[in-house]
């Protein structure tokens, strides 16, 4: 599963991306291979997501959230 | 000369305290200008250290890694990698938050091993002890063999000692790079080196800048095409897979980083993200969060109407009043009316929005530097994107209301290029500050100022309706514009929501600065010389009618026994009417026509063309009242205007709210044109802007006569 199937509230660890293109930004924005993350929210009009990571809070597009593998913890 | 500068670069991600830090160190000594050949803001500066010395200080865009999205970030690249570029920095400030050490890291290693000497600033070491947070700085400087020091740009604790550093030589202490070339992709790089050009192998770190050349040739500048066309053909059989170098140099360095930072962050507590959550849990809510957005903005735009005006009220009694005396000292000649209907009109033209612009930048500052922002770029991105454009176009749009110049210099950090030109089209459509004074006179003739359900005043409901239909007009555009333009590039949200935090003034000072002075500079240029333009033309015309146009007035003033001040209001009507601008008016009369204007507004159509608010001035002229101060009289003396054929009243609602509309839609703003130009480096698309927005305009206007009238 991805990002994208989760509902606000759960918790996650990345385990991989699937899309290059994409991959070095999640990276660079410090969004790792097992980096764990927190779906806080949605934004308005099945909008963009709203992650907290250990660190620092980040928002990504539903389309960029489908390039990341997660599993549930 | 001014190139020859040996710069310090401040480099980090973006909110690290990057810039805090650049005004923390430089103060007011700094100038945002642009980097030779592209829009991207080159922020300089500099400070004297103790010993009088003089350190020179580039602040470059932010970025995440050499791996960059936008234009800003790729600026930066360049100026890394090509060693003849003349803002090459001989040595790095990199600046970190301690609180996301890990990630900022990773651009930091980078950059060692690119061989660029370099110090570790941790900066906001004030809020990192708030959160109980302790950086081991001795044991992060042996472990990188570069110095490292902890300041607060926010506090100014150890700014001093910063200071002194910074004249030092920054050597690395260690030789090893953090993460090298492996031996297939050293062989790469040489050889990438070698086509490219060969003494990149005799200069320190050559062959591992040119190994970044491999992954950015493509839109590298300065590459010619038949080594771009080597390039591609040696990395396609080298197999070299960018993408994938990327993900695999970012995952060695955090392989390195994580361990590092773990032994040098040593935590107590969780950081203040609880303050920041609870406040986003009613900021960003998805039914409170638009809502709220929209009340801010309202309140924005309340401020503005009932404080800006004030001042501007000032300026422009100012102007008359120096106007006044010059005409006096100097009596009536083309020396006065050069001066002060040419270039002090034109200078008061610009003088009178900085009230409102700086009003409406030091409040939009206030929001960014808080971090509320970027939540609206976050809640908006997704509807945004439908039309075509990008969350981080919002703060455009909302800036569009101020003036459309700032707001489309603030594109530049929309990094997929059709969303950045769809932005940039669209951004003048909403109704600036300039327009506001066109729309006081002219909504008094489509609606009464009267009270419905004894609250709501109707001109106002109308004043709201036009800044909704102006939001609308350039969503709609937006989205043809997405529908027309073709791109292959990906579009990405994916921004940061930084922590809340207090705002540091200076900060928000210069950033307000800068603003203000990109519309005087940017504008004023533009609306002064046209203004010069507009008043030859209002001022000459051929010479046997403006001869008439006096001898006739004379005569007219002689029989109703005009007072003076009559006298040369009535002249200077009937001059502007034989002038130039009045024949020009009268050639465009057919065309304007079916829209219910005459040649008088087709004058004011002609004159606008430096900047909107023109239109109140040229009417002034036009129906003799002399002095444009008082937008009632002019209203008032509109409004008696018949027209001589019909014995109709000229300014009809109809008529009025055609006005409005062209008022609205049309692009009647060259130094608008000339930031698009510049923005988009070329001249199709202010072409097109100008074309389109025109357009939109005349069918509007005609829809509304021709319906209404």
């Amino acid at each position: 599963m991805t990002i994208l199937d989760m509902v606000p509230g759960q918790k996650a660890r990345v385990i991989a991306f699937t899309n290059k293109a994409t991959e070095t930004n999640f990276l660079s924005f410090g969004l790792l291979p097992s980096s764990v993350l927190l779906l806080r929210r949605k934004a308005p009009f099945g909008g963009s997501l709203y992650l907290i990571l250990d660190s620092h809070i980040m928002a990504i597009r539903r389309s960029e959230a489908a390039d990341v593998l997660i599993e549930i913890i | 000369m001014m190139e020859e500068k040996k710069w310090v670069a401040l480099v980090g991600n973006p909110n690290s305290g990057k810039s805090s830090l650049f005004n923390a160190l430089t103060g007011l000594r700094q100038k945002v200008g642009n980097f030779p050949g592209v829009t991207v803001d080159k922020k300089t500066g500099f400070f004297e250290s103790e010993d009088g010395s003089r350190i020179d200080l580039i602040d470059l865009p932010g970025l995440y890694s050499l791996y960059p999205n936008s234009k800003d970030e790729k600026m930066v690249l360049e100026l890394l990698l090509n060693p003849d570029h003349a803002f090459q920095p001989e040595k790095i400030v990199y600046v970190v938050d301690p609180l996301q050490m890990e990630r900022h890291l990773l651009l930091a290693t980078q950059l060692i091993d690119l061989g660029f000497p370099m110090i570790l600033v941790v900066n906001m070491i004030d809020i990192a002890s708030e959160n109980n947070i302790q950086i081991d700085e001795k044991l992060l400087s042996k472990e990188l063999g570069i110095e490292v020091i902890s300041v607060s740009a926010r506090t100014g604790e150890k700014i001093k000692e910063l200071k002194n550093l910074l004249q030092g030589d920054f050597l690395r202490k260690k030789k090893d790079p953090i993460v090298a070339l492996n031996q297939y992709n050293t062989r790469t790089a040489t050889e990438v080196a070698n086509l490219l050009s060969p003494k990149l192998l005799d200069i320190p770190f050559g062959v591992e800048r040119a190994f970044h050349v491999a992954h950015h040739y493509t839109w590298l500048q300065g590459i010619d095409t038949k080594r771009l066309e080597s390039l591609e053909s040696f990395l396609k059989s080298a197999r070299f897979d960018s993408l994938d170098e990327q993900v695999h140099d970012t995952m060695s360095r955090y392989a390195y980083i994580t361990p590092l930072v773990r032994s040098v962050v040593k935590k107590q507590e969780k950081t203040n993200g609880d303050f920041t959550d609870k406040v986003d849990n009613i900021i960003t809510n998805k039914f409170l969060g638009p809502l709220i957005f929209f009340g801010i903005m309202a309140l924005v735009f309340q401020a503005l109407f009932a404080w800006a005006t004030i001042p501007a009220d000032w300026i422009d009694g100012l102007f008359g009043f120096v106007g006044g005396s010059i005409k006096y000292a100097l009596g009536a000649g083309w020396i006065s009316g050069l001066l002060v209907d040419g270039i002090l009109a034109g200078i008061g033209g610009v003088a009178v929005f900085i009230p409102q612009i700086f009003l409406l930048f030091l409040l939009l500052g206030i929001l960014e530097e808080v971090g509320y922002m970027s939540r609206a770029v976050y809640m908006f991105d997704n509807v945004l994107q439908r039309f075509g454009l990008n969350g981080r176009s919002i703060v455009a749009l909302v800036s569009g209301g101020a003036c459309a110049i700032p707001a489309i210099m603030s594109t530049r950090t929309i990094s997929n290029w059709k969303e950045r030109l769809t932005t940039i089209m669209v951004t003048p459509l909403i109704s600036c500050s300039a327009r506001i004074p066109v729309y006081i006179v002219l909504v008094g003739f489509v609606v009464p100022d009267d009270r419905i359900w004894g609250f709501f005043n109707l001109q106002g409901l109308v004043f709201l309706g036009l800044y909704l239909i102006s939001i609308g007009s350039a969503l709609i555009s937006a989205w043809v514009f997405k529908k027309v333009l073709k791109t292959g590039e990906k579009s990405m949200l994916m921004i940061e929501l930084p922590l809340y935090k207090r705002p540091i003034w200076k900060n928000v000072l210069i950033n307000l600065r800068e603003k203000v002075w990109a519309f005087i500079w940017e504008a004023g240029k533009v609306i002064f010389v046209i203004s010069i333009i507009l008043w030859f033309l209002a001022s000459y015309g051929p010479k046997e009618k403006m001869r008439l146009a006096q001898v006739e007035s004379e005569s007219i003033a002689l029989i109703n026994d005009y007072t003076p001040e009559e006298t040369q209001n009535l002249i200077a009507a009937k001059k502007i009417e034989a002038s130039y601008a009045g024949h020009m008016g009268k050639f465009i009369e057919p065309v304007i026509r079916p829209l219910g204007f005459d040649w008088k507004i087709g004058i004011a159509l002609i004159t606008s063309f430096a900047a909107r608010e023109v239109f109140v001035g040229t009417m002034a002229t036009i129906y003799a009242i002399g002095s444009s101060d008082d937008q009632g009289t002019i209203r008032e003396r509109m409004g008696k205007e018949i027209n001589q054929e019909t014995g109709e009243k000229v300014y009809t609602p109809a008529v009025a709210m055609s006005l409005l509309v062209f008022y609205l839609f049309a692009m009647q703003c060259m130094s608008t044109l000339a930031i698009t130009k510049r923005e988009t480096n070329s001249w199709k698309w202010p072409i097109i802007q100008f074309v389109y927005m025109t357009a939109l305009a005349y069918l509007g206007s005609l829809f509304v006569f021709q319906v209404f009238g």
